[in-house]
């Protein structure tokens, strides 16, 4: 199943739910309102929001996460190279290379990971 | 409403020789710090605004060849070319459709109308939804928020200025765009866009206001920039040019013109960013100068005084020929109670040697009381020109000039009357209420007091 796609500000949201989880609508509202200036209709609309697209669960105004950061992070990851490299790997490791100074061999190295 | 619309066209065309000025002073002195010309566009604002003018008692070109005392074309009224355009519309506004048409004006008074509403809702609505966008902005600090829907930085909120950030800038822009935002919330130029829109939205028929209105944009970025760059050595204004560039690069969305970092004219405000130099204070002054003409040429007119026995002797004129061949209706009235009266509106004077000639707008009502009501049996009005000599100290008549009816009224009246008052005369609209209040009012103390003294009143 794709994961579904969670922007900037939504990421910041799941970054304080990650942390706190389980936690009771009301205390997450707290929380981003101090952490994120969000007033509490914001907060409400976002969980609703995530909740539809299956990022998060609203049980009885409980919340709780249905996707890993590691699971969102890796999701970005494709989804810029999507983007940017058009989905070519060897691309994006050229750019990616360039920039971190990398040698041939490290370069084939992380290939072969990636590759798996 | 087709007076609010033609009120609004006849101060459009005054600001408009204003807005090319201002244009010309900013093509030569282009030097000049820009927040001196943010004013300038103020002015033009306020022109724009208030409706009324201060009546000045001098020449605004004393040298000015001509005897006449009548103002000078430029400023004060709206062009020749303006006025062709105009004036098939207006006076086919102004003179009563006998049989109850449409007039072209309240055609025109409904488009105008429809136009500046639209162009409300859409900003108001624009701005809604751009509110709602940024719900979930989160917070930076005091003050500054981040969002993904943000493309070029901007300050939004009216009340509550708040800045907005796009959340990938790079580090070595951030104090930068950050700087100059601050600068923009420091001018209140939150307040001031939204209220040059709103002006643009009332004369949005008018294109000079579009001109305006986008400079005004250009120049309050410019003045931003400029108070962010002021004290930095090159070092500094390079790292904000590219701040500035970076931002211009990023996709765009759809915005407004919020107040935004890098959408306007980049590339003019770089070149003038690396290029600037503290500006010398005689090009202040000259700007300064340059403004004070403008203000006092925009928003004074000439007085149409009379001096009093100018004023008494036009006062005899009018009356002695209303009450002979100038009375609309002959014959037997001692039927009922009746009345009639005068009320007249000085355009101008000229003077010519020993003779000097008024023009005036006169409007003539004859009214009848019936079991206590008032009603009006006929009424005219007519631009009139009286010319008066004066001979050991008393005014004698030498002509008292009406124009000819039907198609000869228009042409009598440009051939007789300075152009700078066929505007006025065409459009008589704005006069006519005024003047028929006046005759109202007269007639109703007339049958209370029965005086014997003619009623007429003269505006200056």
């Amino acid at each position: 199943m794709a994961t579904p796609k969670v922007f900037e500000s939504e990421y910041r949201f799941c970054l304080i739910l990650w942390k706190h989880e389980p936690v009771a609508s009301a205390e997450l509202a707290r929380l981003c309102r101090e952490q994120l200036g969000w007033s509490r209709t914001t907060t409400y609309t976002v969980i609703k929001r995530l909740s539809d697209r299956g990022v998060v669960r609203n049980d009885g105004s409980v919340v709780t996460s249905l996707v890993s950061k590691e699971d969102i992070q890796a999701a970005e990851m494709e989804d810029m190279m999507q983007k940017t490299f058009e989905g070519s790997l060897p691309a994006f490791l050229a750019a990616f290379a360039r920039r971190q100074a990398l040698s041939d061999a490290d370069v084939e190295e992380i290939r072969r990971i990636m590759e798996k | 409403m087709e007076t609010v619309f033609l009120k609004l066209v006849d101060l459009s065309m005054t600001a408009g020789w204003l807005i090319l000025a201002i244009l010309l002073v900013r093509l030569i002195f282009r030097r000049a710090p820009r927040w001196a010309f943010c004013l300038l566009w103020g002015l033009v604002a306020l022109r724009l605004i208030l409706p009324f003018s201060v009546e000045r008692s001098f020449d605004l070109f004393p040298w000015a060849a001509s005897s006449a005392q009548a103002m000078p074309v430029s400023l004060q009224s709206g062009a020749a070319v303006a006025d062709a355009v105009f004036r098939p519309f207006l006076s086919g506004a102004v003179s009563p459709s006998a049989d109850g048409g449409i007039h072209p004006a309240w055609v025109l008074s409904c488009v105008w109308l429809v136009g500046a509403v639209g162009m409300v809702t859409y900003a108001v609505a624009t701005s809604l939804r751009l509110k709602h966008d940024l719900m979930t902005a989160t917070v930076l600090r005091p003050g500054i928020r981040q969002s993904e829907r943000v493309d070029s930085p901007f300050v939004g909120g009216i009340v509550h200025p708040t800045v907005y950030l796009p959340y990938d800038l790079p580090a070595a822009d951030l104090d930068y765009v950050i700087a100059h935002e601050q600068a923009h919330i420091r001018r209140r130029d939150h307040w001031w866009k939204p209220l040059g829109f709103l002006v643009l939205s009332v004369y949005w028929f008018h294109p000079l206001v579009w001109i305006a209105y986008r400079c005004l944009c250009r120049d309050i970025e410019a003045a931003c920039d400029e108070e962010v760059i002021r004290d930095m050595e090159r070092d500094g204004r390079r790292a904000y040019s590219a701040a500035l560039l970076h931002c211009s690069i990023r996709p765009r969305g759809k915005s407004v013109c919020p107040l935004a970092f890098g959408e306007i004219g980049v590339k003019a405000r770089i070149s003038r960013v690396m290029r600037y130099q503290k500006p010398a204070r005689w090009l202040l002054a000259a700007v300064g100068a340059i403004g004070i003409a403008l203000t006092v040429g925009c928003f004074t007119r000439p007085a149409t005084s009379l001096d009093a026995d100018l004023r008494l002797a036009i006062e005899q004129q009018v009356v002695a020929y209303y009450q002979g061949e100038g009375t609309l209706i002959h014959g037997d009235h001692s039927a009922f109670d009746y009345a009639h009266c005068t009320s007249c509106q000085v355009l101008g004077t000229e003077q010519n040697g020993a003779d000097t000639t008024v023009y005036l707008w006169v409007t003539y009502y004859e009214y009848a009381m019936t079991n206590g009501e008032l009603s009006i049996v006929c009424g005219s009005g007519t631009p009139t020109a009286i010319t008066l000599n004066r001979e050991n100290g008393e005014y004698r008549l030498v002509e008292y000039w009406q124009p000819r009816d039907g198609t000869f009224y228009p042409v009598d009246v440009e051939n007789k009357f300075p152009e700078e008052l066929h505007r006025q005369v065409f459009e008589r609209l704005p006069y006519h209420t005024d003047l028929a209040e006046d005759c109202e009012r007269m007639a109703r103390e007339y049958f209370t007091t029965r005086a014997e003294k003619y009623p007429i009143c003269i505006r200056t």
